[in-house]
């Protein structure tokens, strides 16, 4: 290892070890990750910041983590999400039929970027695997959706309480 | 067949169903892996190239059929395609934001491949870099297989869109790709920046409006998307011998200047962070001072490749509220001096790897100067 890292000279070397730990810290964290379902109990951190000790006159203290808060009688962020995904998937109508569906579960910004999207580019047909909450805080979620040709990635917003699906984003598989 | 027989078949079946599936879901868990760490990987190249030089901001014209430098992670077909994009950028006269715009589109829609038609599982009829689609009135087939011809095709639909040099770039693309993925295309904003340094020498770091690649400076946005928090003077460095733990610079600037996002991205935190240095809660409407801890009236953003920045010490409670998203230059407050601070200034900290604690951050001033958006001026 020692040889061959000489080979590669210093800086592929480090660049090679910051890869491997970036690979290790993604599986550990893959691992011991939220299991889909957690989201209303558990305390992820990860969406605000976590630096401890002396920080001169940076941030230094952990703000304590609050779950999703949603209003007695509306629908949960998983069941939000839940509705998106499945209309998303529902290209099978008119755009103004497709578009209108996505909107009902939108806020304004999401559904002014979609006001013109075209259905037809809807790169997935089916679900493959539970939904992943990543990260969260009383306000905000996101969601990592497996699909059978890549992931879809959502986040949500609540205002006062009322969930909405604010930003969609694609990774091809 | 007797029915204990049947039920012990039912239970097998069951069970190779439920194997089979669980299999499929680990499979696509692994594969998820793999894009994550491939997303990730943009990241930790762009910190480990070669700083550029200062002053070195775009030069001479790209010739796609000439000598084309390597880019690590990249193939020679799509740096090839990268450099087709910049060049009929350059040859349109197109300033550098839109080169930067364009080639992180293609990378989302074909990862810079000229694709031609994949069956069902694609996009229907869509074809090429920027996977247009004959039947939505882009061109023929052959036409947008040619690389030139669809390339030419997003520009001239980009500069239509209004104000797209300052727009949030997955913004400025979705006006043009009109995609069921509007935010798909922020995350490839770093390895664009990347790709279109190393082809041109810097043009990502010239001023991203301007067609003559001046080098940024000011309060402008530089084709890189990013640009400075507030326009003032380091009066104090990050983690120098005095204060090994000063984990970002202080830019000072007037109570009540404006503090800007240095770049788009979504904001993950606004609040307020104050105590006595015995521990006790202190409000951040008042001026602290160095008998206070804390960052104060503060905003955390996560940029595109796990980037996070933070502006802390502001006069009042921050313009802006979690997972909103911000464009690069948009007010998210104003300077003051809450929590520990003696004077009204910024506390400006960049982190990498989504890493928001200590061990995250990285000197500004060096990562600043090679997004084209110097901090501090010369007192």
């Amino acid at each position: 290892m020692r040889t061959l890292l000489r080979k590669l000279g210093p800086r592929y070397g480090i660049s090679l070890g910051v890869l491997v730990l970036v690979a290790l810290v993604l599986v550990v964290a893959r691992f011991v990750g939220h299991p889909a379902g957690s989201l209303v109990t558990s305390g992820a951190t990860g969406g605000v910041p976590s630096a401890t000790g002396p920080s001169d006159d940076g941030s230094v203290a952990v703000p304590s983590p609050v779950g999703p808060v949603t209003s007695p009688g509306a629908a949960t962020p998983q069941k939000v999400a839940d509705d998106f995904v499945t209309a998303w998937l529902r290209t099978n109508v008119s755009a103004t039929a497709w578009r209108a569906a996505l909107t009902a579960h939108s806020t304004t910004r999401l559904a002014g970027e979609l006001a013109d999207a075209d259905p037809q580019t809807v790169p997935a047909t089916r679900v493959t695997g539970p939904f992943a909450f990543t990260d969260h805080t009383a306000s905000w979620v996101e969601v990592a959706i497996p699909m059978d040709s890549g992931t879809l990635r959502l986040s949500l917003l609540a205002h006062d309480g009322v969930w909405a699906v604010d930003t969609v984003d694609w990774s091809p598989s | 067949m007797r029915r204990g027989p049947r039920v012990l078949l039912y239970v097998a079946a069951t069970l190779a169903i439920a194997v089979t599936c669980w299999v499929g879901v680990t499979v696509a868990f692994f594969l998820g892996n793999f894009s994550d760490f491939h997303a990730n990987a943009a990241v930790i190249t762009s910190t480990t190239t070669t700083p550029l030089p200062p002053g070195a901001c775009g030069q001479g014209a790209v010739d796609p059929a000439g000598d084309l430098p390597t880019i690590a992670s990249l193939t020679s077909d799509q740096v090839h395609n990268a450099a087709i994009i910049v060049h009929v950028g350059q040859n349109k006269a197109v300033p550098p934001r839109g080169w930067v715009i364009a080639v992180a589109t293609a990378l989302q829609e074909s990862r810079l491949y000229n694709l031609p038609y994949l069956g069902k599982k694609n996009d229907h009829d869509s074809l090429g870099l920027f996977q247009q689609r004959p039947s939505m009135g882009w061109g023929t087939p052959a036409q947008i297989m040619d690389p030139v011809y669809a390339t030419t095709k997003f520009y001239d639909k980009l500069v239509k869109v209004k104000g797209w040099q300052t727009l949030p770039l997955t913004v400025a693309a979705q006006r043009v790709q009109r995609s069921a993925f509007p935010d798909a295309y922020a995350k490839h904003e770093p390895l664009a920046t990347q790709i279109v340094n190393t082809l041109t020498g810097g043009a990502a770091r010239a001023t991203g409006s301007l067609v003559d690649l001046t080098c940024n400076s000011g309060s402008n946005i530089a084709a890189s998307g990013w640009t400075v928090p507030v326009v003032g003077r380091i009066t104090s460095g990050f983690r120098t011998p005095q204060r090994p733990t000063h984990n970002g610079v202080d830019l000072a600037a007037p109570r009540g200047t404006a503090i800007h996002a240095a770049a788009a991205g979504v904001v993950t935190f606004v609040g307020c962070e104050a105590t006595t240095l015995a521990g006790q809660p202190y409000s951040c409407d008042k001026d602290g001072g160095p008998q206070y801890k804390g960052c104060g009236w503060y905003v955390q953003i996560a940029h595109a490749g796990g980037i996070i920045t933070r502006y802390c010490h502001m006069v009042s409670r921050p313009i802006v509220t979690i997972g909103q998203l911000v464009a690069a230059g948009q007010p998210i407050g104003y300077v003051g001096m809450s929590g520990d601070a003696t004077g009204p200034h910024c506390h400006f900290e960049v982190h990498i790897n989504g890493d928001g604690s200590a061990a995250g951050a990285i000197d500004p001033v060096p990562f600043m100067n090679q997004q084209g958006a110097p901090v501090g001026v010369r007192a």
